[in-house]
């Protein structure tokens, strides 16, 4: 079966590891946990009737990417930027941060998600939306958009 | 408890050599490491193909990194001097320090995810 890497990484308390359950488990909590390290898990998803295989790693949080530790990146599909729509902090990086992804990983896939959908009003998302321009908007709370973001990963890891 | 485990793999991740003792040696012998440790398996090719001096590579506090270890471990891979097919994978449990680690960063992070949300109410208000 063919499998691939896909990295979820941003700030810290952003969601990562919520979506990372979500989408996993189909779980969520409301407590947040520090992750440290890594946490390593994978879910098959079928892609045109074909299995795939998506291993996903879930990092310790980082204001800036520049601390992630590069053995991190390696051998990675995709790349899952989380910022919270919620903490305008948590994208003040954004623009360095996915350069730097992309000097680590010349061509890999690169997805921006703004992440705690349900906290904010839908006149802020417009405003956010125009300032960050995120690949998708989601909720691992509620579970809006989470499977269509990794589903939508997997097709294009398929056909890259 | 066993703390430690170092195990000389082949191309395809069967374990070629082992020392320690946090899996059994029975086991070791029908598991394929690669296809056990997803952390492993999504890298293997790429360390397949690594040039020898960007060896070792460590992954530090891996949460739960194969179905039977729970818990935190280190990671490190080697290559075997003088036979570039093999790798040298050593897993130390790391447990302990790992959760004091967790528990500085929790108050940590707490407090800066307070603060920043503090903020973003305070600004949202004042617009």
């Amino acid at each position: 079966m063919t499998s691939r890497k896909v990295l979820i990484t941003g700030s810290f308390a952003v969601g990562k590891t919520s979506l990372f359950h979500r989408f996993v488990y189909n779980t969520f909590s409301d407590q947040y946990l520090t992750t440290i390290g890594v946490k390593v898990d994978k879910r098959v998803v079928d892609v045109s009737g074909e299995p795939l295989s998506l291993i996903l790693w879930d990092i310790a949080g980082e204001v800036s990417q520049k601390k992630v530790p590069k053995t991190y990146f390696l051998g990675a599909s995709a790349v899952i930027y989380v910022f919270d729509l919620s903490r305008k902090q948590t994208a003040d990086n954004l623009k360095s941060d996915l350069k730097l992804i992309q000097k680590i990983l010349p061509g890999c896939l690169i997805k921006v998600v703004g992440n705690k959908k349900d906290l904010v009003s839908e006149e802020e998302l417009i405003i956010l939306e125009r300032t960050h321009n995120p690949d998708f908007l989601t909720s691992a709370k509620t579970g809006e958009n989470v499977e269509t973001l990794f589903m939508e990963i997997a097709s294009e890891l398929v056909s890259y | 408890m066993p703390q430690q485990q170092i195990l000389i793999l082949s191309r395809q991740g069967y374990t070629l050599q082992a020392d320690g003792a946090l899996f059994p040696r029975h086991w070791l012998l029908h598991h394929s490491m690669r296809d056990d440790f997803p952390i492993l398996d999504s890298i293997w090719e790429t360390l397949m193909a690594l040039p020898a001096d960007q060896f070792p590579v460590q992954f530090r506090f891996v949460d739960s990194p194969h179905p039977v270890l729970n818990g935190y471990y280190h990671l490190t891979v080697h290559i075997v001097p003088g036979s570039s097919a093999r790798l040298r994978l050593t897993i130390e449990r790391c447990t302990f320090e790992a959760l004091q680690l967790r528990k500085a960063l929790q108050l940590k992070n707490t407090a800066a995810l307070y603060q920043q949300q503090r903020e973003f109410t305070f600004l949202s208000k004042c617009v």
